[in-house]
């Protein structure tokens, strides 16, 4: 676009005061020196750019959500990592204190996931599916490592996808629906107001509207590949829980199936992690992941993995061959947290 | 006692049922990949035979471009039948879960055409053919016969950005064209291409584009821009083209 006749005078006439003294830098009468780019094509650019341009606004709110939703699991990991638990699955539930932390940093990551649905609505859903799987997997990671605590079972993909979907967080957080505060706020009004029908309909109305285009947003989808790689990251947080549950649980009860339990059924919390890794170990190492991208990924996990369970396996060693040293019922301090485990202590 | 309560889970830690169905999933995911890229030889294949009958243009005299033109014809056609084979298979699944298989060969079909296009091969046959013609991507999607850069819907389609780069392509090749024009000594042709050229650099000097292929390759235009530049001065300095003239375009 040429400059238009009606800034011309403009400057001129603004300039006309100052002309004795040194001009005024302003950034007008520059920007009119230089032309807009003219030609055949600029105008398709032009919507090209715009269109480039939404995409790469998008793409980039999707990788900030992931970048703060891995965050925020990684937290709620570190959470569950100060658990003490002596029995697997935890007899109760999450001790309080814990459960907050925890409960924190998951409203965080629902906030994020329904922010970013809008983004992820039909084409968008798969396009950037490599810019917020991490952020996904690192949840799976969390969640699926809290489900195992509590539960002693790995979580199935179709809760995961639950979860993951940005539309549940209100379920997940036992909170409230917006939608109840409103009509809660609407009773309100019903009181104060003179004419407490029409407000109330009015308000009733906006919000339903809102609810339906809510609904008409599908939620964020779980690939399987985000899911596997997500449960093999979670075998790393069994085997750091593993490592430090056989250094902190005495020796006559770590190795309480050899003694107690003639079909060699694993008795102490330690025992119950270390058969679950080799459950899972052989389990994945029965998928056959082909040579995709994905398949790489896995590969490169799978071996992390048979790493992590040698670890926990060295470590029954050490306990086996240095623990029969140490003074009888000695347990080596590691509950910093003080409370930590107390919720699921029966003993 | 305790070992009761640790116990319960044990044997239901996994349920099998889910490593079955992600490998469902993964076999089922492979087999398509397989199945694209099957045809992607075929598109590779049709793609060597036009850029192979369109290379030509660099040594023919622009009196028989026509016919070179009508030769290609076929070739557009079986890419055109692939194309659809394509399209057909990748519509079952979400585009961008496998765009990036056939991205390649979706720039080189596309840029075939836009090439052929500039060249002159799609004007009517009641008009006379004329050069420097910017397919748009709509008319780059009719000649294909696929649909472009959808928004809404989740079907198979030449994107945005396979577009461009198939223009950056064609930039590339006009360089060298404007080289060999003069060559034969069709002296007006470069002029027509720099001209041209310009017009398409400035368009892309108008896109942000972040760090990514597309970026480095829009980042070299500006060389091609000046090699052209250098072949109209050496035409300009030895006053084989009148400079007045420089604005009527059609070397025909």
């Amino acid at each position: 676009m040429p400059p238009t006749g009606s800034k011309r005078p403009f400057s001129g006439s603004g300039s006309g005061p100052h002309r004795t003294g040194p001009r005024p830098q302003s950034h007008n009468p520059q920007q009119l020196q230089q032309p807009a780019p003219t030609g055949p094509y600029i105008s398709m650019f032009t919507e090209f750019r715009n269109e480039l341009d939404e995409h790469q606004d998008r793409r980039e709110r999707i990788i900030k959500a992931s970048r703060d939703i891995t965050a925020a699991s990684k937290k709620i990991i570190f959470s569950l990592q100060r658990l003490r638990p002596t029995t697997l699955p935890l007899t109760t539930s999450l001790p309080q204190n814990i459960n907050n932390e925890i409960l924190q940093y998951e409203s965080k990551i629902q906030d994020l996931l329904a922010s970013i649905i809008p983004d992820l609505q039909g084409l968008d859903g798969p396009r950037w599916q490599r810019q917020i799987s991490p952020g996904l997997q690192e949840y799976i990671e969390a969640i699926g490592f809290r489900h195992y605590l509590l539960k002693r079972k790995v979580m199935e993909w179709e809760e995961a996808d639950w979860y993951v979907s940005g539309l549940h967080g209100d379920e997940i957080l036992g909170r409230k629906k917006k939608s109840e505060e409103v009509k809660e706020d609407v009773e309100m009004i019903d009181v104060v107001s003179t004419q407490p029908i029409e407000t109330s309909s009015t308000a009733e109305g906006g919000s339903e509207k809102k609810e339906e285009e809510k609904k008409d947003l599908k939620g964020i989808q779980l690939t399987k590949e985000d899911y596997v790689l997500g449960l093999y990251d979670m075998t790393g947080e069994m085997m750091r829980f593993a490592i430090t549950s056989v250094a902190t649980t005495p020796l006559a009860q770590l190795l309480g199936a050899a003694k107690d339990s003639a079909d060699g059924k694993a008795v102490s919390t330690p025992q119950c992690l270390l058969q679950d890794l080799r459950t899972l170990q052989s389990a994945f190492e029965g998928l056959d992941v082909g040579f995709t991208a994905f398949g790489k990924d896995a590969d490169k996990k799978l071996r992390v993995m048979q790493d992590s369970v040698k670890k926990v396996e060295y470590a029954f060693y050490g306990m086996v061959v240095r623990g029969s040293e140490r003074p009888e019922g000695w347990v080596a301090d590691f509950d910093a947290g003080g409370s930590g485990g107390g919720g699921g202590d029966n003993e | 006692m305790m070992a009761d309560l640790t116990n319960q889970a044990v044997d239901g830690m996994i349920d099998p049922e889910i490593f079955k169905q992600v490998q469902t999933d993964i076999d089922e995911d492979i087999k398509v990949r397989d199945e694209i890229r099957g045809l992607l030889k075929s598109l590779d294949k049709h793609d060597r035979s036009i850029q192979s009958v369109l290379s030509r243009v660099h040594a023919v005299p622009a009196s028989s471009l026509a016919a070179l033109l009508s030769s290609a014809q076929p070739f557009f056609e079986q890419q055109r039948d692939t194309l659809k084979e394509l399209d057909a298979i990748a519509s079952k699944y979400p585009y961008y879960k496998y765009n990036s298989i056939w991205t390649r060969e979706l720039q080189a079909a596309s840029y075939g055409i836009v090439l052929a296009g500039w060249l002159g091969a799609f004007t009517p046959e009641n008009e006379e053919r004329k050069e420097g013609r910017l397919m748009t991507i709509k008319e780059v999607g009719e000649k294909l016969g696929v649909s472009v850069n959808v928004r809404e819907t989740d079907v198979f389609h030449l994107s945005l950005e396979e577009y461009l780069h198939s223009l950056i392509n064609l930039i590339e090749e006009l360089t060298r064209l404007a080289v060999n024009s003069v060559t034969l000594g069709d002296y007006q042709r470069p002029m027509l291409i720099s001209k041209f050229v310009k017009d398409l650099h400035a368009g892309f000097q108008l896109l942000n584009l972040k760090n990514d292929a597309l970026r480095r390759r829009s980042d070299s235009i500006k060389y091609n821009v000046k090699k052209i530049e250098d072949v109209v001065y050496d035409l300009a300095l030895r006053k084989l083209i009148n400079q007045t003239d420089s604005q009527a375009p059609p070397s025909q």
